[in-house]
């Protein structure tokens, strides 16, 4: 047992003595003398209180109020918590998305550009090649989604035009396989399509 | 005497009026900023929806100022040596596109890359590098020099005073070059691509849109190629230049034009479109 162990020890019996004894409860002297140290005190602070004898606190009264000092102390911890919470849900329900479009003023907003906003819509999206499909896959973001959807959408008939102008290359190169002049054409308009793929992956890069 | 507890909740409630009353951000926001920068910065710029004016000016900084749309919030980093500025929506969630209506001033030989999805892109006044990019909208460029690139889906180009290098990728937007001294190279699908007032050199090709010309810079080389687009060439009279014209299946006019390589030479070529040559009216 350590030096500490036996200090405590000594002061455990002081204690049980003490209670047993009764010697910790104030005598009828003691409680007298606390509580002229009360109003003293009282009486420095406010001279009135103390000289009224409605005012007058025994030690009673001291410990009453002290338990109720102490409950107002768990009613304000409490006011304290529930302020939190209301806190956190006005802020949370103002970010909310979804939350009714407005301003602080309570006007309508302008928009600030001079064209429509863009939305997505349920017009079914032509897919003109598998970069572009993959592309929109990836699309992390709805803003994103939707413009590559934009995107797809504008160049779906120059795909097409490409496709067409293809058929027609292709075509007259089964006839002459050895024209120079025919596959030069028919580069250009693979590379236009690449440039055009191209810009459609753009939109996220 | 008013309980410390009933004290401290009413205080709390100009905090909690506060925060309902922070400006929603569900409507229109000014915004001003600026960057202390190199003259020749390398500067990012991403506005997706609105209208952005890009003007150069001879600061050594970049200014934006304008008003962000309602989902549109402004984000951005960088140094002196290369800044990001753009525009992102409030919440990935909401898929209409951040709207912006932005100005902002760069230095003129700023290396600038700009991308828009829908909108009004305007520049103007730089000196080194542009790249430029939007699905639909409009793309003006103005006075410019050094490389020029400019990429659209849907959206028209309008190209004005330039010089140097000239790069336009179109799709269906007409391009239109004006007084451009260049080595262009030009394409779209089915876009039409007017060059007038120039003395350009280079490429122009489309698969279904209409070319027209009215020069070649004098002693430079210009490919016009259609796969069945119009080819309209229009030379003046007085400086004629080589003229190489031909389409497969479609029909061929002013082959009896002789002119000068002196003059410049002008190769046109078509798969199934007319090629077509005149000596331009106001140069008759």
């Amino acid at each position: 047992m350590t030096d500490f162990d036996s200090d405590s020890a000594d002061l455990r019996a002081q204690w049980d003595a003490a209670t047993q004894s009764g010697s910790l409860r104030p005598t009828a002297e003691e409680e007298a003398a606390m509580r002229r140290q009360v109003l003293a005190a009282i009486a420095a602070v406010k001279p009135d209180a103390a000289a009224a004898p409605e005012r007058q606190l025994s030690l009673e009264q001291t410990n009453t109020r002290q338990r109720h000092h102490l409950s107002r102390q768990r009613w304000a911890f409490a006011a304290s918590l529930a302020a939190a919470a209301v806190l956190v849900v006005s802020v949370v329900l103002r970010d909310t998305p979804g939350d009714a479009p407005r301003d602080s003023s309570g006007h309508s907003v302008a928009a600030v550009s001079s064209g429509s906003p863009v939305a997505s819509d349920s017009t079914p999206v032509p897919a003109p090649d598998d970069a572009v499909r993959a592309a929109l896959e990836a699309a992390g973001s709805a803003p994103m989604r939707t413009a590559l959807q934009l995107a797809s959408r504008e160049a779906s008939p120059e795909f097409a035009a490409l496709d067409a102008a293809a058929d027609e290359l292709d075509a007259a190169l089964a006839r002459d396989p050895d024209d120079a002049e025919l596959r030069a054409f028919r580069a250009a308009l693979d590379a236009r399509r690449d440039e055009l793929a191209q810009r459609i992956r753009s939109v996220t890069e | 005497m008013m309980p410390r507890a009933l004290f401290r909740v009413l205080a709390l409630l100009p905090v909690l009026a506060a925060v309902r009353e922070v400006p929603a951000p569900r409507g229109e926001q000014p915004v001003s900023r600026g960057f202390a920068t190199t003259a020749d910065v390398t500067m990012r710029l991403y506005v997706p929806s609105g209208r952005l004016t890009v003007e150069a000016w001879d600061r050594d900084s970049v200014h934006l100022e304008g008003r962000l749309g309602a989902n549109a919030s402004l984000f951005g980093g960088g140094a002196r040596t290369h800044i990001k500025l753009g525009i992102e929506a409030r919440s990935n969630s909401d898929s209409t596109l951040p709207q912006a209506n932005v100005r902002v001033r760069v230095p003129r030989r700023a290396r600038l890359w700009i991308k828009m999805i829908d909108g009004n892109l305007e520049v103007s006044g730089l000196r080194e590098e542009l790249e430029a990019y939007t699905v639909r909208g409009e793309i003006v460029v103005r006075d410019v020099s050094g490389n020029t690139s400019v990429e659209s889906i849907d959206a028209p180009v309008s190209v004005s005073d330039a010089s140097g290098q000239l790069r336009v990728r179109g799709s269906r937007g007409p391009v239109q070059l004006r007084a451009v001294r260049a080595t262009m190279s030009i394409s779209t699908v089915s876009g039409s691509v007017t060059v007038q007032n120039s003395a350009a050199e280079g490429r122009v090709e489309t698969i279904g849109g209409r070319i027209e010309v009215d020069g070649v810079a004098a002693g430079g080389t210009l490919e016009l190629q259609s796969h069945n687009g119009v080819l309209d060439i229009r030379v003046p009279g007085t400086r004629i230049p080589l003229l190489e014209l031909s389409s497969r299946s479609g029909t061929v006019s002013g082959k009896t034009l002789r002119g000068s390589a002196a003059n410049g030479h002008i190769i046109a070529r078509s798969f199934k479109g007319n090629v077509i040559a005149r000596v331009s009216d106001a140069a008759r």
